[in-house]
């Protein structure tokens, strides 16, 4: 339990240099650059992903001040049933987008060549993630 | 599986009663000052595939681990992952087997266990580290516990894997 409870601090400060580095570009787009659309909605978007992690933050600060918040935590974090739902979630979202990013990209071959290689690209390097995840666990498990 | 006993050195015996678990016979280590293990006798079956025990791993750590202060930490270790690998091989062959073949899931005495010990959902799921939600999985068939929850639940209710996991649909498959 004291693994997790550090592995929870090392996130909380994490998250508050994530916030800190968040807000630098809300500060600059704010202050220095003339707002339009554009700008507005790219803060309202940083501002979202701040509210995000502040939320989470909160929540594990709750937990590290009550030991029966920390362990209901913990279970939640570790319980093998939910481990094995993203596993089978993840793998089977990535092989629908991956099959997807295929049948548009051939698809756009015929209309757009920059589409194209921008999904041949995306579709490139995912196989090659796939491949370096797929070597990595095998030489670990 | 009927033992997997572990004690500092002293003697382990790891026996399989179950076909379709493992087929294995009887790991007896007599530790002595000098030599560590007298005989070693085990066969371990996993579907129709018989898988010898790895003899090399076993010379090699008996060359390094029978020299040194902590000779026998490192052996029990040795010895412990031995085990812990052997087990989780078989317990997750039979676990495939059962997913794979569809139509039959690992079923479990957990509600009657815990019906008759006045014991909830949440409280087991507390005591064995698991939410609540994977408790009734595993209840309903739908999920089938890794070897180390199996080994858990089945301290928690002072049982053996096989008392509160039956296997018997599987084991009649493979008869057939």
């Amino acid at each position: 339990m004291n693994e997790f409870k550090k592995r929870i601090k090392v996130r909380v400060i994490l998250g508050g240099i994530f916030c800190t580095l968040l807000l630098i570009p809300n500060v600059v787009l704010n202050f220095f650059v003339d707002c339009s659309d554009f700008t507005e909605f790219v803060m309202g978007f940083f501002l979202a992903i701040e509210a995000v992690v502040i939320v989470l933050m909160a929540k594990y600060v709750v937990a590290l001040r009550n030991e029966e918040d920390l362990k209901k935590l913990y279970i939640k974090e570790t319980d093998e049933r939910r481990i094995a739902i993203r596993t089978q979630a993840g793998r089977t979202g990535l092989y629908i987008v991956f099959g997807t990013l295929i049948i548009v990209m051939l698809i756009s071959g015929y209309f757009s060549k920059i589409v194209f290689f921008t999904l041949l690209g995306v579709v490139v390097f995912t196989s090659f993630v796939m491949l370096l995840t797929k070597l990595y666990y095998k030489k670990k498990l | 599986m009927e033992c997997a006993f572990f004690s500092k050195g002293v003697m382990i015996v790891y026996k399989a009663s179950s076909d379709h678990f493992t087929s294995c016979n009887l790991i007896i280590f007599y530790p002595m000052q000098t030599c560590f293990v007298n005989r070693i006798s085990l066969n371990v079956t996993i579907g129709s595939i018989k898988v010898p025990f790895p003899l090399p791993l076993l010379d090699e750590a008996d060359t390094i681990h029978s020299r040194g202060k902590n000779a026998g930490s490192k052996r029990t270790d040795y010895l412990q992952s031995i085990l812990d690998i052997l087990c989780k091989a078989c317990y997750t062959n039979s676990a495939k087997h059962t997913l794979q073949n569809g139509d039959g899931f690992v079923k479990t005495k957990i509600p009657e266990l815990r019906k008759a010990r006045k014991v909830s959902q949440e409280e087991l799921a507390l005591a064995v580290g698991v939410t609540r939600q994977t408790i009734t999985s595993i209840e309903v068939g739908k999920y089938t516990a890794s070897l180390p929850l199996a080994y858990k639940i089945a301290k928690y209710f002072g049982l053996s894997i096989e008392e509160i996991f039956d296997f018997s649909d599987l084991e009649e498959k493979e008869n057939e």
